[in-house]
């Protein structure tokens, strides 16, 4: 130990180093709250992310859904989760004379889910290259080929690469496409042309013995959803009404996106909402404890920080010491925290969207390493914060002249 | 005159009444003094060597070293001059139990300087005959040893005087006739010594007794 500068260091490691379960302590309750701060603003981010990405994803403007169809199509979209819904193609070509409709293409929802005889649990989109004006502009900024025949396009969360065949209803398809990361049920989901599809829902019918198809009907006959653009000046919202008053009598549903996106923009701003609140509340709290703890201990080191002033320290050097010792404490817990986020939110990302069951984009690398950094130094400066309470009362105490011993 | 105090004067409040516990002080040290104060708990002892050390504030008064008013001096210029001419042993065993042996030794010249001081450390821990001990822990000294710590720290700057609050306080005979014995070499070696002391402690070199009663100091 040599220098001015030295001492402050030494003599608040030495103290650290002497009350050695107090110094755990803080180390872990900075660590926890940097955890949750960073965790929580990762998550926010995440969610928002989500929104944004179904913003970007929904390329239609309405989908027409099988009434009885519920809000599953919303599970498909947002989670990927199982959806067997289907409408006749009858039906389909009745809905598509409304007026105001520019363009549609029809989509074949297959779910591996329940089927003994596929090797992994995904949902199958089947889309028409012909007519298609939401898939297709995925594949392009994926650099994806259109899959032929026989072939798979998956999504980001499903772990084969491009070469690999997945086996479904005992056909080996390959995949010859991965696409980028959505954070919404494509993520889960595989792609195939419509020719793929119903071979697929045909096979399904053979393996299932029990059909999910109307009565009657054959995988020729079905689609389970179409999508929809509407005429310039037409609103979608009067588009939307014509086909759920004019098919009142059909199992037929038109779903707006932007309802889709509302209604998940809206939970999403409330859910941020809760969360800043927490979080604050959180970093409020840590200084406030933190504030308690380092009181007490300037208490019970009255003797100490005496006995230093009587040797030459001024109440500056004593200031400097307190004040460093609650930055390397709260330094080295915001460091753990980080560290504990890195090991837990990254490797961990794709069960935290499957559990979310709502659409869920983690922040990329750039933004997440902003988001460890500032988080962490906004809970490293807990301490050095906490710790002014007990500098501006070393500067204004007289007592600490009184060192007396006890 | 090395040290000097005119009407030093210092109180406390104590539920709501105000009393002295150090009223109009006039005390002198020359450079080659040895100056014992004795007096009974709670006279004030203990408040006047703050004041000196310039840990407290007076109310009222000076106390002139080498000519210079401490009460005009802010905590920066008091702290140097802790660090520097005067060497402060406060009552009780007042080494830093985070810190070893050595390292108790040296902090008070850290604490103001940039320098190495080692070497002159470990020469103090061998006047006061404990260099065997320089990397112990203070937790593990006898009283006696961890007076000794002390001394050698009080004169780690080269002190002009050296103030030390009940030394022998609570040490045996033997050990306070060792610790007394180290006072009068430092002493010898020209540093002036104020020291607080019972009165069957005084030691024969003595060059004044003052005896304090209630804030009040008198010469004997
Ligand atoms: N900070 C303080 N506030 C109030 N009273 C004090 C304070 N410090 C000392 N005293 C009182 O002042 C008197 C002198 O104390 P002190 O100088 O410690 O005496 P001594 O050292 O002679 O035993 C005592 O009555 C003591 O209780
Ligand atoms: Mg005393």
């Amino acid at each position: 130990m040599s220098g001015g500068r030295i001492s402050t260091l030494k003599i608040a490691v030495g103290n650290i180093v002497h009350k050695r379960f107090r110094a755990v302590c803080i180390v872990l309750l900075i660590a926890v709250s940097t955890l949750l701060i960073t965790g929580g603003t990762m998550l926010g981010f995440g969610l928002t992310g989500g929104v944004k990405s179904i913003n970007a994803r929904l390329g239609a403007d309405a989908m027409v859904v099988p009434r009885s169809a519920g809000e599953s199509y919303e599970g498909a979209l947002l989670t990927g989760s199982p959806s067997t819904f289907y409408l006749t193609k009858g039906t389909v070509e009745r809905v598509l004379q409304t007026e105001g409709i520019a363009r549609s293409s029809p989509q074949l929802f297959i779910s591996t889910f329940d089927s003994a005889h596929c090797a992994s649990l995904v949902q199958i989109i089947g889309f028409d290259p012909k007519t298609d004006f939401v898939v297709t502009p995925w594949l392009k900024t994926a650099s994806v080929t259109e899959p032929g025949y026989g072939e798979i396009v998956i999504g980001n969360n499903v772990q084969l690469v491009v070469g690999n065949k997945m086996t479904v209803f005992l056909l080996e398809l390959e995949v010859v496409g991965k696409l980028d990361k959505t954070g919404m049920g494509f993520d889960n989901s595989v792609f195939v042309n419509m020719d793929t599809a119903k071979m697929l829902l045909t096979e399904y019918e053979k393996f299932d013995g029990a059909t999910p198809l109307p009565e009657g009907a054959t995988a020729e006959d079905v689609y389970s959803a179409v999508l929809l653009d509407v005429e310039k000046g037409v609103e979608i919202s009067s588009v939307q009404r014509k086909i759920n008053l004019g098919f009142r009598d059909d199992d037929v549903s038109c779903v707006a996106s932007q309802t889709i996106l509302e209604s998940t923009a809206k939970n999403l701003n409330l859910v941020i909402g809760v969360l800043t609140v927490l979080l604050a509340a959180i970093w409020f709290f840590a200084v406030f404890v933190l504030a308690i703890i380092f009181t007490l201990a300037l208490n019970e080191r009255q003797r100490e920080f005496g006995i230093l002033r009587a040797i030459g320290a001024t109440r500056r050097k004593l200031t400097a010491i307190v004040i460093t010792e609650a930055s390397l404490l709260c330094g080295a817990g915001a460091l753990a925290g980080v560290g504990v986020v890195c090991l837990i939110v990254f490797p961990y990302s794709t069960l935290i969207e499957r559990t979310l069951k709502t659409a869920y984009l983690p922040p990329q690398s750039l933004v997440a390493a902003a988001i460890l950094v500032l988080c962490g130094v906004g809970c490293a400066v807990t301490g050095p914060l906490a710790s002014l309470f007990s500098a501006a009362r070393i500067a204004k105490n007289e007592a600490l002249a009184n060192i007396q011993e006890g | 005159m090395l040290l000097e105090t005119i009407d030093l004067t210092k109180s406390y409040e104590r539920r709501g009444e105000r009393f002295y516990a150090a009223y109009n002080v006039a005390l002198s040290v020359e450079s080659d003094d040895f100056v014992c104060i004795t007096g009974q708990s709670g006279s004030g002892k203990s408040t006047l060597l703050n004041l000196l050390a310039g840990l407290l504030h007076a109310d009222s008064g000076s106390i002139l070293l080498d000519g210079e008013d401490l009460c005009k001096l802010n905590d920066a210029g008091l702290a140097a001059l802790r660090g520097s001419k005067i060497g402060y042993i406060p009552q009780g065993n007042s080494l830093l139990q985070n810190f070893s042996v050595l390292d108790n030794v040296c902090l008070p010249w850290y604490l103001t300087r940039k320098s190495n001081v080692r070497a002159q450390a470990r020469e103090l821990l061998a006047r006061v005959g404990i260099a065997h001990l320089e990397r112990e822990n203070p937790a593990s000294l006898s009283g006696g040893e961890a007076r000794r710590v002390a001394i050698a720290r009080s004169l780690i700057a080269n002190p002009s005087v050296l103030i030390a609050d009940e030394p022998t306080g609570d040490l045996d005979p033997k050990t306070t006739d060792d610790i007394i014995r180290m006072f009068s070499e430092v002493h010898a070696q020209g540093v002036a010594v104020v020291v607080v002391t019972h009165e069957r402690e005084i030691p024969s070199f003595t060059t004044k007794h003052y005896v304090m009663e209630n804030g009040h100091l008198a010469l004997q």
